[in-house]
């Protein structure tokens, strides 16, 4: 089937085309893009850093860090006490657990002398 | 089968007494507190109500008043021979025999007749004259039964110390036959050290009971003092006492073999 063919004829539309053609339509983009080229080129570099600070962050999480231990160092290990306990020991907690103050037990007050006459003091 | 009946009736009735008089003289301290506490009670109810009565003496007054002096007396001899009990309680419990000190076990199962029998006797004390004429014979009675609460007191110590030599000397016995024989010098020279220490507390403690016994330490036993010299004496002995366990100790953990 054959493609009919399409004729503009509008008068706006080739006046475009016509731009376009001689590239009278990207001027203003060319004089943009001139005018701010290093603001471009800094925000690329930026961009560029960001992307290399993210990589390489992911990058040192995923490898572990090395732990450095110190050399071992040879030290004299004290030597085990043992708790030697004599049969004698509850004795001894007897002994010292004697009560050495007197009176012991303490002895109770007493009026030995009850009457119903009235008390001289 | 009645026989049996009585037989089982008999049986139950003597193991309930076994049982009450084991508890009875098991718990003198608890008696002891227990009267105590009753007395103290009752002093205060005698004070406020001779108070009274001296007061305003109407015979309602003095009823009162002596029938609280009755129950004070009471409680307070009921005491007395409660905690004499218990002192001799706390003496024989160490199972000593010491024979020094018999004297002074003596006094206070005396004391504790005397308190009982005096409690008794307060119960027929009716009018003031009574109690005015019990109370003028107790004072006269009671002083060598206070006092044997003093020296009982020095009685129980003397039997911990005597009972911790008794134990000592057991501990010297068992060790002995563990150590290597023939005992080398510087073992029998230890040995020989804690046998002469060990005589020297029984020396001292010996020493201290008999000096219990002599007119300056009777004359001086109602002094505030009393107690004061002998607190350093058994401080002494039981120094001595650590010093010898100690030196038995060491021959038991380096020396002795089970």
């Amino acid at each position: 089937m054959p493609i009919p063919k399409i004729e503009i004829t509008n008068p706006q539309a080739l006046e475009v085309i016509g731009k376009v053609k001689s590239g009278e339509i990207f001027i203003p983009l060319t004089t943009w893009f001139k005018k701010t080229k290093w603001y471009l080129v800094s925000i690329l570099i930026v961009t560029i850093l960001l992307v290399a600070l993210v990589v390489g962050k992911n990058l040192s999480e995923k490898t572990p860090v090395p732990v450095f231990t110190p050399p071992d160092i040879e030290s004299v290990t004290p030597p085990e006490i043992i708790d030697l306990k004599s049969d004698f020991s509850s004795l001894k907690e007897e002994i010292q657990n004697l009560n050495t103050e007197l009176p012991d037990p303490i002895i109770p007050t007493f009026d030995d002398n009850l009457n119903l006459e009235e008390t001289v003091n | 089968m009645k026989l049996f009946v009585k037989l089982f009736l008999v049986t139950l009735t003597l193991l309930f007494f076994s049982t009450a008089t084991t508890t009875v003289f098991a718990d003198a301290k608890s008696d002891y507190e227990f009267q105590y506490s009753r007395y103290r009670q009752n002093y205060i109810e005698y004070s406020i109500l001779k108070k009274d009565f001296l007061a305003n003496p109407t015979l309602d007054n003095q009823q009162k008043a002596v029938l609280a002096a009755k129950q004070t007396l009471s409680s307070r001899d009921l005491s007395k021979a409660n905690f004499a009990a218990y002192l001799l309680d706390l003496c024989q419990e160490k199972q000593t025999n010491y024979a020094p000190i018999k004297p002074l076990l003596d006094s206070l199962r005396s004391a504790r007749a005397f308190f009982f029998s005096e409690a008794e006797k307060s119960k027929a004390i009716v009018t003031p004259a009574d109690l005015a004429s019990f109370t003028e014979d107790y004072l006269i009675n009671v002083v060598p039964h206070n006092r044997s609460f003093r020296t009982g007191i020095l009685a129980c110590k003397i039997s911990q110390l005597v009972r911790i030599q008794a134990q000592s000397k057991n501990a010297l016995d068992v060790i002995l036959p563990k150590l290597a024989t023939p005992l080398s010098t510087p073992i029998q020279t230890r040995i020989d050290d804690l046998q002469l220490l060990g005589n020297k507390i029984n020396d001292t403690i010996d020493t201290f009971t008999d000096k219990l016994y002599t007119e300056e330490e009777i004359g001086n036993i109602d002094n505030e003092y009393y107690f004061t010299g002998k607190i350093e004496t058994i401080k002494k002995i039981q120094t001595l006492q650590l010093k010898w366990i100690d030196g038995l100790i060491d021959i038991d953990l380096n020396y002795a073999h089970s």
